[in-house]
């Protein structure tokens, strides 16, 4: 079965991409996830806010007991103590380029707009084959509009596409008023491909110990409807394409955003918590599911229940809800 | 050896580097192998020689140097003897005691005619008292070891002797001291031309370095060496070696001529500097002599006939070149010895040079003079009041100069203001925080200066003896001429204050020239600036009609992303103000400076710190002098209360104003014995912030009490009645589980200004508010405004009334009531060793005795000017002392051993004596079993009471006064042994183990921060796995030494492990366990220090990892409890239960070892884990077998 697809200007043997995570941090896993069939593999995001904290925490400790004391000019070996922004996700490009045959997709979540583009130079300095902004943003602050940050996010975008030459991908949050029109602008500002949706991870409540702490609820298919009703909308709108990301964990889960739209599959939660190996299962699956029901390729499968191509296209609006609630029982 | 290229045709510019640098950096390119160990203030060589074999660098020869550290100076003089003995070319760094330990091999090591160099920081040696700073006493006490010994002046030659002294050793076969003053040479900041590799090959010879080679050890050519020899041969094997030191002076001088052929730089083995016709000479060696040099010079152009004779070589006594260098027309001579030898004829140099007169110039009349000792000042106002006495009709045969000596009256008088700096120099004195940054401030701008002009620079740095908040004073010269004053400035004509809060206390004005330009980091406008300085200090500002600046740095720096640090912006103001470059030409140095030494940091800092220096001078003003001084400016206040005892007030009031210089030899005790209890004077107003207690959370569980690091909180139960006067407000709850009568209320006070906000109490505060979980009953809130209230309620709960009689010290719970007799130490701020120090002496603190080897905590506990060991309200509290550092077990056991002879003696003269007493009933109590509860003390101490009472109304005879006397010891005492990592796995390693295998009843209490803390974190064998330290900076490579399971094996050592801040009732019990054990008891105590890198605030949640993770597991073993139906070694704390990974990754010293070598590091993690598991079997096997 052929199920070549192009995401970002490659042509992949198959939609299966291991989204940014612990896993694609590490050359060994990267290794496994090609061997096990991983089309492309997104690597962890470059945190600019975690890589600040982490220069100022260092400087912090370095500094403050260093020059103090008679008999102690410092408390740590002389040597390269810093790291130099992104050296270790760079490293880690530069090592999958070396160790993997797919395209290495670098991931890179800024907080200012010189750490954006820089960020974003140095990593295609260092061999990546394309760029995924994550645009993970909470939006706590109360003078800050949507309309605002939408257009902070623009601007992000249009620096970044002006900064480098790799095809752009743009993770988002599916939390905007009107999403349809902001990938449309998306689009416009340079991105080649969207990815829907970014998984936002809050904190857990302990009622015992009156504490917050922080949670990693891995997905399950339940997870894949909201990616899967945004692609479908989107699809028939625009001209970027679509990575599917949240909630593909069999091989339905995959036919089901492929036919709505979705030009690759990613998955993460499948993966760490069935290795590897489980893109296999997702790859062969898919194979056996087309076989079965006689679709000969993947562009016969794709797109195939985009919201336009549906014969109820509204089910993706309000009447949706309107109907789960007629046929609640009580 | 590998051709070296040619010489650059180009002279270099000078780098700037200190002392220790310009030695090691010679040192590590002409050796093979270092053999190293922390002793300050060398220790930064041996660091210097690890980094870069640590990054690689090759030597002179193209090999990598091994650098090893050993567990001892001991260790590393045998491993350097081993090393040279087959063939290697091998040295060693060290100072003070270090050198002492090394003294038998030293012997040897000349004895065998082996070349090698050793690098001494020279350092006092401890007599009555320890001191880290600068003297010959070391050197002095290893010069009849055979080694040569050459004396450095300053940065150059420590430079240049290192190479020298490497080319002479190798070509005579003596081995080298090269000698360079402690921290006056070591630790100051000098441009130096940087002898090239090519130097160092002009003077190194191939052909002496095969020789070396071809007489070592070899199977190839057997010999045998190190025989013991009989009274026939042995005198006579001494006196061969007599032909190489006849052969040295030649040798050593055609070295210095090659020397001088490469660099151009003539160094002379005794140098005369002054006019031929010479009459009055200081003869002298080290750091001192530049100023000799300087001042005779100065009496020379005022017509005075003086001249100095330096002495570069001092063994081999160039007897020739002294008599060839003295002046025809010497008349008297001044022989400065930089040490000590009491009951002497006189020091050693003068001994040399009058037994050289007496043979050939004995019409000289000659003085010796002792000065300098432990880093104290010799300015030129010393050497003219010595030159003076010299042109005196009878000058003393015997003097002192730089103190004033008003009971043997051997110091010479000193004119106060006379000084020598120069007026066209810039002068400037810095007062920071070592937090802040000021040092390195100061550090760079040097730098700038040696590398953007042709000034020159010298820098040199004084610090405290507090490690939280510690003060640094910075004194950076600058100027057109040559600087060689290696003293503080005398007379500033710059002075920057840093921290605002320091002219609460302090007199920063003390050096300063008139027209002084000052200045001050301070929260006030120009405006308003005087209403806020003491009178004292703006009166000071008008006499001396200074030019005041002011900027809100602290603000300042804070806004530019730069937290505390105002290093940055107060150096831009410094170029503002003093113009040492044309200003554009100072940013750009600023900022070139900024890329450079922020360019490892990372672009954010980089950014930060440029914006720092646009920014800075906008913000600085001038603050013109007020006519007169505002009626609303504060008065500084005394410095210890007026009801403080006449010591405090005479003796340590001065120390803390920092005006012990001033003190005549009649203050000091002569034999080093100081009273306790003095930190409580030394209010340094810490922190900002400060915790502040809701009774109404609380649960008066007392776990705050247990964790503060600095003894500022404090509790009791007090009388409900007695709150009747306590200031409106005064915090108090009921008493919690008290029902009785009368009525108790539990009191928690805060010393707010001993409180160095480090927020652990707040961290274990287990009482929070349920409608707001962010309050506790502990929270940290701004210390002004609860300051005035905080002091009035300390006030009352001082005298408010306090029964601990009755409570149950074996709780936690209870235990935070007995009143701790150590408070306030000056250690960093959340110091994980001082809460087990305060718990143990509230427990036993009114019957310690403490040995305390030397590291972080004789220094905390016992560096002047304060010590945090105090007494209780009955005056009693723990006796301490410092011996050594690699002897403290052995003090202990001899602690134990005198007061087991003394009690002995007691109690057989009480019940000798006891048929003649009247009133006997107390004798069965105070010769029964011993006390344990504080109510069972209680009563044995009235019973104490009771019989002195009977003893003073008996005939005295000799046996009654004997037991008067020793009656004391009828109270058991508690023998506390304690010392960091390095003192018991490493340097005192042999002591301990032989203590503990002893079978005597003392408590050793490890304070376990693995690595050398004191120092400043080098590796201990209790360092762990992977752990990157000083000595080892690509990460341990091994694991730690598990000396408690080998302790344990002993089968009869009570052994416990703990971890205060993981299991606070666990450490509890152990450390009663222990010291109620009557054999030996060895306690290793978890003890989170900032050479781990995190915040120190995190340090119980990281113990608790630690716990958790299995790292440090917590166990105690109880010899009696084998043959019980109860088990002997008992885990307390569960297999682990988190990956290692968990605790690791939160400490720095980690990570910089996963950033140096990530995969190294993996493969490491990876071992250490299973480790980890691999050690819970074992305890879990041992554990089940002793059951």
């Amino acid at each position: 079965m052929n199920l070549k697809t192009s995401y970002l200007g490659f042509t992949l043997s198959s939609p299966f991409v291991a989204s940014a995570s612990p896993m694609t941090g590490k050359i060994d896993k990267l290794r496994a996830l090609e061997d096990a069939g991983a089309a492309a593999v997104v690597l962890p995001s470059v945190f600019e806010e975690q890589l600040r904290q982490e220069q100022e925490a260092m400087d912090r400790l370095l500094t403050n007991s260093a020059d103090s004391l008679a008999e102690a000019q410092s408390f740590f070996p002389e040597a390269d103590l810093y790291e130099r922004n992104s050296d270790r996700s760079l490293e880690l490009v530069r090592q999958a380029r070396e160790a993997l045959d797919i395209p290495v997709i670098a991931s890179l979540n800024g907080i200012s707009p010189e750490g954006w583009t820089q960020f974003a130079r140095d990593l295609a300095g260092a061999g990546a084959q394309a760029i995924e902004l994550n645009l993970y943003h909470v939006g706590c602050a109360p003078e800050i509009s949507g309309a605002d940050l939408e257009h902070q996010h623009l601007d992000v975008v249009r620096a970044v596409r002006e900064a480098v030459d790799l095809p752009l991908a743009v993770k988002l949050s599916p939390w905007f008023s009107s999403l349809a029109h902001f990938a449309n602008q998306l689009q416009s500002a340079g991105a080649d491909a969207l990815v829907l949706f970014n998984r936002f991870y809050q904190p857990d409540l302990d009622p015992e110990t009156l504490t917050a702490g922080k949670t990693l609820q891995l997905s399950d298919s339940t997870d894949l409807l909201l990616p899967l009703s945004w692609i479908a909308i989107l699809r028939p709108q625009l001209q970027a394409q679509l990575a599917h990301t949240g909630g593909v964990h069999t091989p339905e889960d995959a036919v089901k955003a492929l036919m709505a739209g979705a030009d690759v599959v990613m998955t993460t939660a499948a993966l760490l918590k069935n290795g590897p190996q489980h893109l296999q299962t997702l790859r062969d699956g898919l194979i056996e599911w087309m076989q079965t029901h006689d679709y000969a390729s993947l562009d016969q499968l794709r797109s195939s229940m985009s919201r336009e191509k549906l014969p109820n296209p509204a089910i993706f609006e309000r009447l949706n809800y309107m109907k789960l609630l007629k046929t609640a029982e009580w | 050896m590998q051709a070296p290229p040619a010489p650059d045709s180009a002279p270099l510019r000078p780098v700037c580097m200190d002392g220790n640098e310009a030695a090691a950096d010679v040192a590590y390119r002409l050796n093979e192998l270092c053999a190293i160990y922390p002793i300050t203030p060398s220790s930064p060589m041996g660091e210097l020689a690890d980094a870069r074999a640590h990054r690689g660098e090759p030597n002179l020869f193209g090999s990598v140097p091994k650098v090893v550290e050993m567990q001892s100076e001991a260790g590393a003089a045998g491993t350097l003897h081993g090393a040279l003995q087959t063939g290697a070319l091998a040295t060693t760094f060290t100072s003070s005691q270090g050198l002492l330990l090394m003294l038998p091999n030293l012997y040897k090591i000349a004895g065998e005619l082996t070349p090698c160099v050793v690098h001494v920081a020279s350092r006092a040696l401890a007599t009555q008292a320890l001191s880290i700073f600068g003297d010959h006493s070391d050197v002095m006490a290893a010069r009849a070891t055979g080694f040569a010994m050459l004396f450095a002046a300053n940065v150059q030659e420590a430079h240049d002797f290192a190479l020298i002294s490497q080319a002479a050793s190798l070509k005579s076969r003596l081995p080298f001291f090269h000698v360079f003053d402690g921290f006056r040479t070591s630790h100051e900041l000098r441009p130096v031309s940087r002898l090239t590799d090519p130097d160092l090959a002009a003077l190194i010879d191939e052909a002496d370095i095969r020789a070396h080679r071809e007489r070592a050890l070899n199977p190839n050519r057997p010999v045998l060496r190190g025989t013991s020899q009989n009274p026939d041969v042995f005198f006579q094997g001494r006196e061969s070696v007599n032909r190489f030191y006849d052969a040295l002076p030649d040798i050593f001088d055609t070295c210095l001529q090659r020397f001088a052929e490469q660099t151009g730089r003539r160094y002379r083995a005794v140098e005369f500097h002054g006019p031929p016709d010479a009459e009055h000479l200081l003869v002298l060696m080290g750091s001192a002599t530049e100023t000799a040099v300087e001042t005779a010079r100065y009496l020379q152009e005022q017509g005075q006939k003086t001249g100095v004779m330096q002495i570069r070589l001092y063994r081999p006594w160039p007897a020739q070149a002294f008599l060839d260098a003295l002046p025809a027309t010497a008349k008297t001579l001044a022989v400065l010895d930089r040490t000590k030898e009491p009951g002497g004829f006189g020091e050693p140099l003068f001994l040399d040079v009058a037994a050289t007169l007496q043979a050939h110039r004995p019409h000289i009349r000659i003085s010796g003079g002792r000065y300098g000792l432990g880093s104290k000042e010799f300015t030129p106002a010393m050497v003219r009041g010595i030159f003076d006495h010299l042109d005196s009709p009878d000058p003393r045969p015997r003097f002192t100069v730089g103190i004033h000596d008003d009971l043997t009256h051997l110091s010479l008088p000193v004119i106060p203001d006379f000084h020598l700096e120069d007026p066209d120099a810039t002068r400037a004195i810095f007062h920071g925080l070592g937090a802040d940054g000021t040092v390195s401030a100061v550090r760079n701008t040097l730098h700038i200066l040696a590398e953007s002009t042709d000034l020159h620079t010298q820098a040199y740095f004084v610090y405290d003896s507090n490690k939280a908040g510690s003060r640094t004073v910075s004194h950076l010269r600058m100027g057109p001429a040559p600087i060689h004053k290696p003293y503080l400035i005398q007379s500033a004509n710059f002075i920057a204050i840093h921290q605002f809060a320091f002219f609460k206390t302090l007199d920063l004005l003390e050096a300063a020239a008139p027209g002084v330009t000052v200045l001050l980091n301070a929260p006030h406008p120009p405006e308003t600036l005087y209403d806020h300085l003491p009178r004292e200090v703006t009166e000071t500002l008008r006499r001396l009609n200074a030019s005041v600046y002011v900027i809100n740095a602290a603000q300042v720096a804070r806004e530019c992303g730069l937290g505390g640090r105002i290093n940055t912006v107060m150096q831009a103001c410094f170029f503002a103000i003093q113009k040492p470059l044309p200003e554009a030409a100072a940013r750009d140095a600023i900022r070139a400076h900024i890329r450079q030494s922020y360019g490892a940091k990372g672009e954010m800092l980089i950014t930060r710190n440029l914006v720092a220096v646009d920014t800075a001078p906008k913000h600085l003003h001038h603050a013109p002098l007020p006519p007169q001084t505002p009626a609303q400016a504060p008065t500084r206040p005394d410095a210890v209360p007026l009801d403080a005892s006449a010591f405090v007030r005479e003796i340590t009031a001065k120390l803390i104003a920092g005006k012990g210089d001033d003190l005549p030899v009649s203050a000091l005790p002569p034999d080093g014995t100081w009273p306790t209890g003095t930190a409580a004077y030394n209010r340094r107003d810490l922190s900002p912030i400060v915790p502040q207690w809701d009774p109404d959370l609380c649960i008066q569980c007392g776990h705050c009490v247990l964790v503060c690091p600095h003894g500022v909180i404090q509790v009791k139960q007090s009388k409900a009645a007695d709150l009747t006067h306590a200031p409106p407000g005064f915090p108090s709850a009921p008493l919690r589980g008290h029902s009785g009568e009368p009525p108790l209320h539990y009191l928690l006070q805060i010393s707010l200004p001993d409180c160095t906000g480090c927020g652990l109490c707040v961290e274990i505060c287990p009482a929070k508010s349920k409608t707001n979980p962010k309050h506790k009953s502990l929270d940290l809130v701004e210390k002004a405004p609860i300051l005035e209230k905080g002091a009035a309620d300390m006030a009352f709960f001082k005298q408010a009334s306090d029964d601990h009689a009755e409570i149950n010290n074996a709780t936690v719970r209870g235990v935070q009531f007995l009143p701790a007799t150590f408070e306030f130490p000056g250690a960093c701020a959340g110091c994980g060793e001082t809460p087990y120090l305060k718990l143990i002496s509230q427990l036993y603190g009114d019957r310690m005795l403490v040995a305390n080897a030397t590291g972080c905590s004789s220094i905390y506990g016992g560096n002047l000017p304060v010590t945090p060991w105090t007494t209780d309200n009955q005056g009693r509290g723990p006796a301490w002392s410092n011996s050594l550092f690699e002897d403290n077990a052995e003090f202990g056991l001899g602690f134990r051993l005198g007061v087991n002879s003394l009690t002995t003696r007691a109690r057989q003269l009480l019940q000798d004596l006891a048929p003649d007493l009247s009133h006997p009933d107390c004798i069965p109590l105070l010769l029964g079993d011993a006390p344990d509860t504080p109510r069972e003390f209680s009563e044995r101490r009235a019973a104490l009471a009771q019989l002195q009472e009977i003893l003073s109304g008996q005939p005295p005879t000799p046996a009654l006064r004997e037991l008067q006397t020793l009656a004391d010891h009828l109270v058991p005492r508690s023998i506390w042994i304690i010392g960091g990592d390095g003192w018991a796995y490493d340097i005192g390693f042999g002591g301990l183990e032989h203590v503990l295998c002893g079978g005597e009843n003392v408590n050793i209490l490890v304070l376990d921060t693995e690595v050398y803390s004191n120092t400043g974190g080098q590796a201990s064998k209790a360092t762990p796995l992977g752990a990157a330290a000083k000595f080892a900076a690509g990460g341990k490579p091994t694991a730690k030494n598990d000396l408690a399971l080998s302790t344990i094996l002993k089968g009869n050592v009570y052994v416990a492990a703990i971890a205060l801040g993981a299991k606070l009732p666990q450490a509890l019990r152990a450390i009663r366990e222990a010291e109620a054990y009557s054999g030996p008891s060895l306690l290793l105590a978890y003890s989170p220090c900032i050479a781990h890198g995190y915040s120190m605030r995190q340090s119980l949640d990281q113990m608790d990892l630690a716990v958790k993770t299995g790292y440090w597991p917590l166990f105690r073993f109880d010899p009696r409890l084998r043959g019980t139906d109860k088990p002997a070694l008992q885990l307390d704390s569960p297999a682990p239960t988190l990956p290692l990974k968990d605790f690791t990754r939160e400490e720095l010293r980690f990570r910089l070892s996963e950033r140096n070598n990530p995969a190294l590091s993996d493969a490491r993690n990876a071992q250490a884990q299973a480790e980890i598991h691999a050690r819970y079997a074992r305890l879990k096997t041992l554990a089940d077998t002793l059951s």
